[in-house]
């Protein structure tokens, strides 16, 4: 656990600038070493959440994260199961990322921000997700689009596609 | 010798460090000898640093210190203080010149004195970015706070600034360090101290007394003669004997126990107690916490069966030295059907709001040169958040209710939910750690996504509400499924409705954005720019900030042991997805019914 909150500190000290995503690998992290990607050049990187990267600009955002044993989620069952505890995403096609033909998901919700204002804030969220299987985990790619109202058209798709296409494991 | 010295630190600390610590003994902080102390307290004093934190010995040498850092207050001469730092600097056994230096830095400063107003911290802020003539943004505390919406720093009666310290430097204790594990010293000048790690989990205290809680909670006071006393025992069971009050003080009541039932709950009202109760530096001020008419901005909402409140839901005002705190919850949770699911979500607000308070305490006890940036500083409402939603989810019934839908939406996925969070007016302002530090380039960067939502919003208002209203008016008249989208047709009048008092308000904070921005970019702006990328840096707001990442840990355990229910639409009404599913389905049998639609919108 000390371990885990010296990575949130160092974390916290090393990226005191959001990075382009255009940098080189140096400043990626050491999980980020694992797969080279494109993301689009006026997006921004930061460390995610659960040790992995996000890539974002303005209400488009696309993460990527490595899970296995000892991460937050073991399989990919347990992380679907996670996922579908808001709302169970469903199959949309398949798609070609590092090379094999994988699941796209894909799955809509209203999330509520909260806040006093006099509007509540509530955004609808679009969100497709990509799992690439190995033997000792997988990595979860996840596809954000948010807006007020229900996306009918999710703005970011060619983005995503391209992401997917120029995604490589190392 | 140092074991006891130590154990008498110990004993003296305040509250938070016992609650913090097992049962077992904990080794103290180790701390400089007293020889090497005077040097880097001396180094620090001279670079205008945080102060390291002293052994026993040295304690009162630091409290002097402290005390001077904070320049002359007003009354004093400048000889008479001139004379105090003076007998500092040879306490400390500096030589001539850096005597000199000290006085000439400390003499500089000059701190107001309590009941006037004038250069506060805050007011030193906003004087630094008086802007150029037309324009009035004033960067104070009072502004951010306002603007933030989590609390109002305001005036007390008769003219004291809320936002000025009403006393001199704590006596220098670092925050709470993690169970066994010490706040080393800074071993050098310029190095900066590192928060220590969270505790692994919130203080598992005993439930407070009501004598405790009353101590810091103004609930309201029960009747006082015995007949008025018979009544307000039997008024929840005859709503004839009822009165208005007593309801409210029942429904604040039953919050504070339901909180009492959970760690987060307890551990925020220890820590109220901490700051505010009869061992504190803040005895005798207590939260009032009432109910309040919020007018328009809050009603009852009903949504998939639940009700809920639309709009202000609580709010937490308060001055910085706490003499005035209060905690006010919208009336509308005393009108709710289900009064368990109002006290229930009642709990997590009021201890969503505690935490704001009890963070300022700390702080203002611990390091009152934080409290002002804190209002800018994200993590106070993140803070601020996990305490509510944990609250929120340990009290889950398996009902939905809106709080734990966002405690939900957040633990989905916490870096969108934040970016989101970031986005909305009140809290448009603030900056995590990394982003203080570079706060030019966050502000752009909040200003091109404020620029991004208002223009949605524009184009919701002139076609996409319009649009959407248009489309259910086919499908009720001309489909004949009117009571299937009834309560889609109400939610995007709504929308409609207050959609361009919305806008307004966005284009509101892009002006001051970018005013702020263009600010920032001024040789005055960038002294304001340096003096938060040192709050970034601060060990208060990384502790907060490791706090706040525990918490998110817990709720996502809480979270998968116990699933926020899902909201479940009542039959026959349709969801959004449904709805335009349905819009297709129309479309491809009867495009008949369409064609004056597709006139107006285009057949896209």
């Amino acid at each position: 656990m000390n371990a885990a909150l010296s990575v949130v500190f160092a974390a916290l000290a090393a990226a005191s600038m959001p990075s382009s995503a255009g940098e080189k690998a140096m400043t990626q992290s050491p999980a980020a070493k694992a797969y080279e990607c494109k993301p689009p050049a006026d997006w921004t990187r930061k460390p995610g959440s659960d040790g992995g990267e996000r890539y974002s600009k303005g209400r488009l955002s696309i993460s990527v994260t490595r899970y296995g044993p000892g991460t937050a989620y073991r399989t990919p069952e347990e992380f679907l199961a996670f996922l579908a505890t808001m709302k169970k995403p469903e199959p949309a096609g398949t798609v070609e990322v590092s090379g094999k033909k994988v699941e796209r998901l894909s799955r809509s919700y209203e999330r509520s921000l909260g806040g006093d204002d006099a509007l509540p804030r509530k955004d609808w969220v679009y969100e497709e997700v990509v799992l690439l299987r190995l033997k000792d985990g997988f990595w979860a790619l996840r596809f954000q689009s948010t807006s007020r109202m229900y996306p009918e058209k999710p703005k970011g798709l060619p983005e995503w596609e391209a992401f997917l296409k120029g995604f490589r494991l190392r | 010798m140092r074991i006891l010295l130590a154990a008498l630190l110990f004993a003296l600390a305040p509250a938070p460090l016992r609650a913090e610590r097992p049962a077992a003994a904990v080794p103290p902080p180790v701390a400089a000898e007293a020889a090497d102390y005077k040097k880097v307290l001396a180094e620090a004093l001279l670079a205008g640093k945080d102060l390291p934190p002293a052994p026993a010995e040295s304690a009162a040498l630091r409290a002097r210190a402290a005390e001077l850092a904070l320049g002359r207050p007003e009354g004093k001469t400048p000889a008479a203080f001139e004379g105090e730092v003076r007998a500092l600097a040879r306490d400390l056994g500096l030589d001539p010149a850096r005597t000199g230096r000290l006085v000439a830095l400390l003499g500089a400063r000059a701190r107001s004195a309590p009941g006037k107003s004038d250069s506060s911290a805050a007011d030193k802020l906003g004087a630094a970015l008086k802007p150029e003539q037309g324009l009035k943004l004033q960067l104070s505390a009072q502004l951010n706070a306002k603007a933030l919406g989590l609390s109002q720093v305001e005036a007390l009666p008769g003219g004291q600034p809320a936002d000025t310290p009403s006393r001199g430097a704590p006596a220098g204790q670092p925050l709470p360090p993690a169970l066994g594990k010490p706040i080393p010293p800074d071993p050098q000048p310029g190095l900066r101290l590192k928060a220590a790690p969270a505790p692994k989990q919130p203080p598992q205290t005993r439930a407070l007394g009501w004598a405790e809680i009353e101590g810091v909670v103004d609930v309201g006071e029960k009747p006082k003669g015995w007949l008025d006393r018979i009544q307000y025992e039997l008024a929840p069971y005859i709503a004839r004997l009822d009165k208005p009050e007593w309801r409210e003080q029942r429904t604040t009541r039953k919050a504070l126990e339901l909180m009492q039932t959970t760690p987060e709950g307890r551990e925020v009202l220890r820590q109220l107690v901490d700051e505010l109760g009869p061992k504190s530096a803040n005895k005798g001020a207590k939260v009032q916490v009432r109910s309040e008419d919020f007018g328009e901005r809050s009603s009852i909402s009903m949504r998939d069966g639940v009700e809920g409140i639309l709009g202000a839901r609580g709010r937490a005002r308060y001055t910085m030295d706490l003499k005035t705190a209060e905690y006010h919850y919208s009336s509308k949770y005393l009108e709710f059907k289900d009064q368990d699911m109002a006290t229930s979500m009642l709990a997590g607000n009021m201890a969503h709001e505690f935490r704001h308070i009890v963070n300022v305490a700390q702080l203002m006890r611990l390091s009152p040169d934080e409290a002002i940036p804190y209002q800018l500083a994200f993590v106070n409402e993140q803070r601020a958040r996990q305490t509510g939603y944990l609250v929120a989810a340990r009290l889950n019934k398996g009902k939905s209710n809106d709080y734990l839908n966002e405690a939900n939406a957040l633990n989905q996925d916490p870096d969108a939910f934040w970016d989101d969070i970031k986005r909305s007016p009140s809290y448009i302002r603030t900056l995590d750690p990394a982003e203080m530090k570079a706060p030019l380039a966050a502000y752009k960067s909040r200003l091109e996504a404020l620029r991004e939502d208002n223009q949605e919003t524009r184009e919701n208002i002139s076609r996409n509400l319009p649009r959407a209203l248009d489309a259910i008016a086919v499908l009720s008249k001309k489909e004949g499924r009117g009571k299937d989208v009834a309560e889609l047709q109400v939610q995007a009048a709504a929308m409609l409705r207050s959609y361009p008092e919305f806008l307004k308000s966005g284009e509101e904070q892009e002006r001051l954005i970018g005013m702020l921005v263009a600010q920032l970019e001024t040789p005055k702006g960038q002294e304001w720019a340096a003096m938060l990328a040192k709050a970034g840096d601060s060990t208060a707001f990384q502790r907060y900030s490791a706090d706040y990442e525990r918490d998110r840990r817990t709720l996502a355990q809480v979270l998968k042991a116990a699933p926020a229910p899902k909201r479940e639409r009542p039959a026959g009404s349709l969801t959004w997805e449904q709805f335009w599913a349905a819009v297709k389905e129309s479309r491809a049998k009867h495009p008949e019914y369409w064609a004056e639609f597709d006139k107006k919108y285009g057949k896209d």
